[in-house]
Protein backbone atom coordinates (compact mmCIF):
# COMPACT_ATOMS: atom_id res chain seq x y z
CA UNK A 1 0.00 0.00 0.00
CA UNK A 2 1.42 3.34 -0.80
CA UNK A 3 1.77 6.68 1.68
CA UNK A 4 -0.11 9.16 0.76
CA UNK A 5 1.98 12.34 -0.92
CA UNK A 6 1.57 14.32 2.16
CA UNK A 7 3.16 11.78 4.49
CA UNK A 8 7.06 12.50 4.70
CA UNK A 9 9.42 9.60 3.68
CA UNK A 10 10.38 8.07 6.64
CA UNK A 11 14.52 7.65 6.40
CA UNK A 12 15.40 4.04 7.05
CA UNK A 13 15.67 3.39 11.29
CA UNK A 14 20.26 3.08 10.62
CA UNK A 15 20.42 6.53 9.15
CA UNK A 16 18.21 8.44 11.96
CA UNK A 17 20.59 10.50 14.44
CA UNK A 18 21.13 8.77 17.66
CA UNK A 19 19.54 10.69 20.67
CA UNK A 20 21.49 12.34 22.99
CA UNK A 21 20.91 9.83 25.20
CA UNK A 22 22.21 7.35 23.79
CA UNK A 23 25.28 9.06 22.46
CA UNK A 24 26.32 10.01 25.76
CA UNK A 25 25.43 6.13 26.69
CA UNK A 26 27.33 4.65 24.02
CA UNK A 27 30.14 6.88 24.21
CA UNK A 28 30.13 5.91 27.95
CA UNK A 29 30.49 2.02 27.76
CA UNK A 30 33.05 2.65 24.99
CA UNK A 31 35.30 4.61 27.10
CA UNK A 32 35.19 2.55 30.14
CA UNK A 33 35.41 -0.35 28.21
CA UNK A 34 39.34 1.35 26.79
CA UNK A 35 40.65 0.97 30.20
CA UNK A 36 42.63 -1.59 30.67
CA UNK A 37 41.56 -2.90 34.30
CA UNK A 38 38.31 -2.75 32.74
CA UNK A 39 36.71 -6.46 31.70
CA UNK A 40 33.34 -5.63 30.37
CA UNK A 41 30.24 -4.41 31.27
CA UNK A 42 27.14 -6.34 33.25
CA UNK A 43 23.56 -6.07 32.08
CA UNK A 44 22.30 -7.62 35.22
CA UNK A 45 20.71 -11.21 35.75
CA UNK A 46 17.67 -10.07 33.42
CA UNK A 47 19.41 -7.59 31.64
CA UNK A 48 17.79 -4.34 32.37
CA UNK A 49 21.12 -2.60 32.65
CA UNK A 50 20.77 -1.97 29.68
CA UNK A 51 20.27 1.24 26.34
CA UNK A 52 18.24 0.06 23.91
CA UNK A 53 17.68 2.57 20.93
CA UNK A 54 16.00 -0.03 18.13
CA UNK A 55 19.12 -0.29 16.54
CA UNK A 56 21.30 -1.36 18.96
CA UNK A 57 21.86 -2.71 22.74
CA UNK A 58 24.56 -1.01 24.61
CA UNK A 59 24.51 -3.41 28.33
CA UNK A 60 25.61 -2.52 31.69
CA UNK A 61 24.90 1.51 30.74
CA UNK A 62 21.84 3.32 31.24
CA UNK A 63 20.77 7.02 30.48
CA UNK A 64 18.38 9.10 31.99
CA UNK A 65 17.38 12.64 31.50
CA UNK A 66 17.88 15.13 34.24
CA UNK A 67 15.35 18.16 35.41
CA UNK A 68 18.67 20.46 34.47
CA UNK A 69 18.83 18.89 30.75
CA UNK A 70 21.85 16.78 31.74
CA UNK A 71 21.83 12.88 31.48
CA UNK A 72 22.86 10.76 34.36
CA UNK A 73 24.68 7.68 33.32
CA UNK A 74 25.12 4.38 35.05
CA UNK A 75 27.81 1.85 34.11
CA UNK A 76 27.86 -1.45 35.82
CA UNK A 77 31.35 -2.96 35.36
CA UNK A 78 33.41 -6.04 36.07
CA UNK A 79 36.85 -5.19 36.23
CA UNK A 80 40.44 -6.80 36.87
CA UNK A 81 41.60 -7.19 41.01
CA UNK A 82 42.65 -4.02 41.37
CA UNK A 83 42.39 -0.28 43.13
CA UNK A 84 38.79 -0.18 42.44
CA UNK A 85 38.29 3.80 43.22
CA UNK A 86 41.28 5.09 41.13
CA UNK A 87 40.10 3.05 38.29
CA UNK A 88 36.36 4.26 38.91
CA UNK A 89 38.48 7.86 38.55
CA UNK A 90 39.99 7.13 35.61
CA UNK A 91 36.66 5.86 33.59
CA UNK A 92 34.94 8.94 34.77
CA UNK A 93 38.26 11.44 33.59
CA UNK A 94 37.84 8.60 30.15
CA UNK A 95 33.83 9.56 29.51
CA UNK A 96 34.43 13.09 30.41
CA UNK A 97 37.05 13.15 27.88
CA UNK A 98 35.01 11.89 25.02
CA UNK A 99 31.68 13.89 25.92
CA UNK A 100 33.87 16.99 25.40
CA UNK A 101 35.27 15.90 21.97
CA UNK A 102 31.84 14.88 20.65
CA UNK A 103 30.30 18.61 22.00
CA UNK A 104 28.32 16.75 24.65
CA UNK A 105 30.10 18.15 27.83
CA UNK A 106 27.22 20.38 28.80
CA UNK A 107 24.67 17.58 28.61
CA UNK A 108 26.52 14.82 30.65
CA UNK A 109 25.34 14.56 34.33
CA UNK A 110 26.68 12.72 37.59
CA UNK A 111 28.17 9.36 36.13
CA UNK A 112 27.54 6.40 38.20
CA UNK A 113 29.94 2.94 38.60
CA UNK A 114 29.36 -0.21 40.18
CA UNK A 115 31.65 -2.46 40.05
CA UNK A 116 29.54 -5.41 39.88
CA UNK A 117 32.22 -8.17 40.01
CA UNK A 118 36.55 -8.85 39.54
CA UNK A 119 37.86 -11.48 37.60
CA UNK A 120 41.46 -12.59 39.62
CA UNK A 121 43.34 -12.98 36.67
CA UNK A 122 44.50 -9.25 36.57
CA UNK A 123 46.08 -9.78 39.92
CA UNK A 124 46.09 -8.28 43.53
CA UNK A 125 48.61 -5.60 43.86
CA UNK B 1 38.98 -33.62 64.02
CA UNK B 2 37.73 -30.30 63.83
CA UNK B 3 38.55 -27.36 66.20
CA UNK B 4 36.60 -23.90 66.47
CA UNK B 5 38.78 -20.90 66.93
CA UNK B 6 36.84 -17.69 66.89
CA UNK B 7 38.30 -14.78 67.36
CA UNK B 8 36.50 -10.98 66.35
CA UNK B 9 38.25 -8.15 65.49
CA UNK B 10 37.82 -5.22 67.98
CA UNK B 11 35.49 -2.83 66.15
CA UNK B 12 37.12 0.54 65.45
CA UNK B 13 36.29 3.45 67.57
CA UNK B 14 33.59 6.13 65.73
CA UNK B 15 35.38 8.34 63.40
CA UNK B 16 34.58 12.09 64.62
CA UNK B 17 34.71 15.32 62.33
CA UNK B 18 32.13 16.89 60.82
CA UNK B 19 29.74 15.34 58.26
CA UNK B 20 31.27 16.25 54.80
CA UNK B 21 28.79 17.12 51.61
CA UNK B 22 30.40 14.59 49.61
CA UNK B 23 32.14 11.58 50.60
CA UNK B 24 35.19 9.29 48.97
CA UNK B 25 32.08 6.98 47.45
CA UNK B 26 29.81 9.77 46.23
CA UNK B 27 31.06 12.73 44.70
CA UNK B 28 29.72 15.07 42.43
CA UNK B 29 30.98 13.17 39.29
CA UNK B 30 28.81 10.61 41.03
CA UNK B 31 29.09 7.76 43.01
CA UNK B 32 31.20 4.59 42.96
CA UNK B 33 29.52 1.63 44.36
CA UNK B 34 31.12 -1.83 44.93
CA UNK B 35 28.87 -4.92 45.02
CA UNK B 36 28.84 -7.24 47.97
CA UNK B 37 30.10 -10.28 45.16
CA UNK B 38 33.14 -7.80 44.87
CA UNK B 39 34.14 -8.52 48.62
CA UNK B 40 33.20 -12.05 49.14
CA UNK B 41 35.66 -12.67 46.19
CA UNK B 42 38.60 -10.19 47.25
CA UNK B 43 37.77 -11.31 50.94
CA UNK B 44 38.41 -15.41 49.44
CA UNK B 45 41.35 -14.81 47.50
CA UNK B 46 42.92 -12.92 50.35
CA UNK B 47 42.61 -16.07 52.55
CA UNK B 48 43.72 -18.33 50.16
CA UNK B 49 46.85 -16.29 49.84
CA UNK B 50 48.05 -17.26 53.62
CA UNK B 51 49.91 -20.01 54.12
CA UNK B 52 48.90 -22.24 56.11
CA UNK B 53 45.06 -22.09 55.05
CA UNK B 54 44.29 -25.30 53.07
CA UNK B 55 40.59 -24.81 51.96
CA UNK B 56 37.55 -22.70 52.82
CA UNK B 57 34.32 -23.54 54.12
CA UNK B 58 32.37 -26.18 56.35
CA UNK B 59 32.78 -29.87 55.78
CA UNK B 60 29.55 -30.35 54.33
CA UNK B 61 30.02 -27.67 51.71
CA UNK B 62 33.18 -28.82 50.57
CA UNK B 63 31.65 -32.37 50.46
CA UNK B 64 28.88 -31.46 48.12
CA UNK B 65 31.34 -29.20 45.92
CA UNK B 66 33.58 -32.38 45.45
CA UNK B 67 30.60 -34.38 44.44
CA UNK B 68 28.75 -31.50 42.07
CA UNK B 69 32.67 -31.41 40.88
CA UNK B 70 32.50 -34.68 39.90
CA UNK B 71 29.48 -35.10 38.15
CA UNK B 72 29.68 -32.24 36.19
CA UNK B 73 27.04 -29.64 38.08
CA UNK B 74 29.31 -26.87 38.94
CA UNK B 75 28.40 -25.21 42.63
CA UNK B 76 27.68 -21.61 42.20
CA UNK B 77 31.13 -19.78 42.79
CA UNK B 78 33.17 -21.96 44.27
CA UNK B 79 35.96 -19.65 45.15
CA UNK B 80 33.63 -17.71 47.28
CA UNK B 81 32.81 -20.78 49.31
CA UNK B 82 33.09 -20.04 53.76
CA UNK B 83 33.11 -16.33 53.07
CA UNK B 84 30.18 -14.35 54.02
CA UNK B 85 30.35 -11.04 53.89
CA UNK B 86 28.13 -7.77 55.09
CA UNK B 87 28.40 -4.16 53.20
CA UNK B 88 27.68 -1.34 54.42
CA UNK B 89 28.03 2.32 52.58
CA UNK B 90 31.82 2.71 54.02
CA UNK B 91 32.41 -0.46 56.30
CA UNK B 92 32.09 -3.96 55.63
CA UNK B 93 32.36 -7.27 57.64
CA UNK B 94 33.59 -10.37 56.92
CA UNK B 95 33.01 -14.22 58.37
CA UNK B 96 35.65 -16.84 57.24
CA UNK B 97 35.31 -20.63 57.73
CA UNK B 98 38.54 -21.82 57.17
CA UNK B 99 40.65 -25.52 57.08
CA UNK B 100 43.92 -25.23 58.30
CA UNK B 101 47.18 -27.55 57.47
CA UNK B 102 47.92 -29.92 60.20
CA UNK B 103 50.82 -28.68 62.45
CA UNK B 104 50.60 -25.07 61.72
CA UNK B 105 49.81 -22.52 64.60
CA UNK B 106 46.38 -21.57 64.43
CA UNK B 107 46.47 -18.41 65.99
CA UNK B 108 49.15 -17.44 64.15
CA UNK B 109 47.63 -18.50 60.69
CA UNK B 110 44.20 -16.75 61.61
CA UNK B 111 45.94 -13.48 62.25
CA UNK B 112 47.89 -13.71 59.40
CA UNK B 113 44.55 -14.15 57.59
CA UNK B 114 42.73 -11.13 59.08
CA UNK B 115 45.41 -8.81 58.32
CA UNK B 116 45.57 -9.76 54.64
CA UNK B 117 41.95 -9.49 54.52
CA UNK B 118 41.70 -6.30 55.78
CA UNK B 119 44.53 -5.27 53.87
CA UNK B 120 43.53 -6.30 50.80
CA UNK B 121 39.48 -4.93 51.02
CA UNK B 122 40.60 -1.61 52.23
CA UNK B 123 43.34 -1.67 49.39
CA UNK B 124 41.14 -2.80 46.85
CA UNK B 125 37.61 -1.59 47.96
CA UNK B 126 38.22 1.54 49.82
CA UNK B 127 35.74 0.22 52.61
CA UNK B 128 37.12 0.13 56.38
CA UNK B 129 37.00 -3.42 57.73
CA UNK B 130 35.06 -3.57 61.03
CA UNK B 131 35.82 -7.16 61.70
CA UNK B 132 37.04 -10.54 60.90
CA UNK B 133 35.46 -13.56 62.62
CA UNK B 134 37.58 -16.28 61.53
CA UNK B 135 36.34 -19.87 62.48
CA UNK B 136 38.49 -23.29 61.90
CA UNK B 137 36.61 -25.53 61.74
CA UNK B 138 38.65 -28.22 60.40
CA UNK B 139 42.14 -29.66 59.93
CA UNK B 140 43.80 -31.02 56.75
CA UNK B 141 45.98 -34.27 57.19
CA UNK B 142 48.03 -35.05 53.77
CA UNK B 143 46.24 -38.19 54.10
CA UNK B 144 43.00 -36.77 53.67
CA UNK B 145 43.56 -36.11 49.59
CA UNK B 146 43.48 -39.92 49.24
CA UNK B 147 40.28 -40.20 50.86
CA UNK B 148 38.41 -37.70 49.25
CA UNK B 149 39.57 -39.47 45.86
CA UNK B 150 37.56 -42.58 47.93
CA UNK B 151 34.52 -41.31 48.14
CA UNK B 152 31.36 -41.93 45.82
Amino acid sequence: MSRPPSEPAQPPAASRPLSVRVQLARLALESALAVDEVVGSDPGPRGMRVTVDGRERLPGVTSIARADGTYGLALHLVTWVVPLHPLADRVRSRVARAASRAGLAERLGPLDITIEDVVEEGGIG
Amino acid sequence: MAEEVTEQRTRRGARGGTAEATTALQTERGSTTIADLVVTKVAAMATREVAGVHDLGAVAARALGAITERVGVGVADERTRGVSVEVGEREAAVDLTIVVAYGESIPEVSQEVRENVIRRIEGITGLSVTEVNIAVNDLYFPGDAVEETRVT
